[in-house]
């Protein structure tokens, strides 16, 4: 099943996002503009592929942790 | 052993059927196909603690056709997936190791389910539920490794980022098929 987790930006270097996944934290590719720190966001291959809406990726976090 | 044979055997799941990897583009080893439409939700497998990074490559090079990978194995993955491909095999009337059934379940059949909210795709969010979904989209501009592909959705026109590996030969204007960050093949 596709149960993605969100990570949050955390910090960017150029183009290079870091995201927090709580327990860790990853690097990853910025291939379009427009993200900014605090977007949660979706990473596949090390590269952003979307942002999750804040208020969705919460709520998602929240119920992730009971299944 | 005749591939049909093969397929039935395959289908009471205890014989395994090794893909080589190799292959011209007009005959990929099924293995490979299906892993085109599988691989991209495999990272979600890795991020929930379920798999290693190590085991992800491997699929991933078995996407890509660098190494071999048993049926088993993938069957084993993927069980989800493949509860899903044999209900439609076993509507199709055909072995569940076809390329047909497979392409059926993926490019119709996998979106219809999200839509109807089965499983656990019920309490998913919406955002989650849309880059689950497999569509085709137009590549809108290739960079390195990934294309800038746009759909619609609900009267809007989306961007995605996708990786381009499993269609190196995609160019602007192309149609393809895509599912989470990856271009799974070409459409039509």
């Amino acid at each position: 099943m596709c149960l993605a987790i969100p990570g949050k930006i955390v910090g960017i270097h150029g183009d290079e996002a870091t995201v927090d996944y709580g327990a860790e934290q990853r690097a990853a590719r910025l291939v379009e503009a427009g993200y900014a720190v605090g977007d949660y966001v979706i990473v596949q291959a090390k590269i952003v592929i979307t942002k999750v809406p804040a208020l969705e990726a919460e709520a998602w976090l929240k119920t992730i942790k009971t299944l | 052993m005749a591939q049909n044979h093969q397929d039935s055997v395959s289908r009471k799941g205890r014989v395994p059927s090794i893909s080589t990897g190799k292959g011209n583009s007009a005959e990929e080893p099924l293995e490979r196909y299906f892993l085109r439409y599988a691989y991209p939700c495999t990272f979600v497998k890795v991020t929930r603690g379920v798999m290693t990074e190590a085991e992800q490559q491997e699929l991933e090079d078995a996407a890509l056709g660098k190494r071999p990978v048993t049926r088993a194995r993938l069957e084993e993955v993927y069980e989800y997936a493949f509860k899903r491909i044999r209900e439609v095999a076993e509507e199709m009337g055909k072995p569940f190791w076809t390329k047909e059934v497979i392409r059926e379940y993926y490019q119709n059949r996998h979106s219809a389910l999200i839509d109807m909210r089965v499983d656990s795709w019920e309490t998913m969010p919406g955002t989650l539920r849309d880059l689950c979904k497999i569509r085709t989209a137009t590549i809108a501009s290739v960079m390195h490794d990934v294309f800038i592909v746009t759909y619609a959705e609900q009267g809007r026109t989306q961007p995605r980022t996708v990786v381009s590996r499993l269609v190196p030969n995609g160019k602007v204007g192309d149609t393809v098929w895509i599912h989470y960050g990856w271009a799974c093949e070409k459409a039509g």
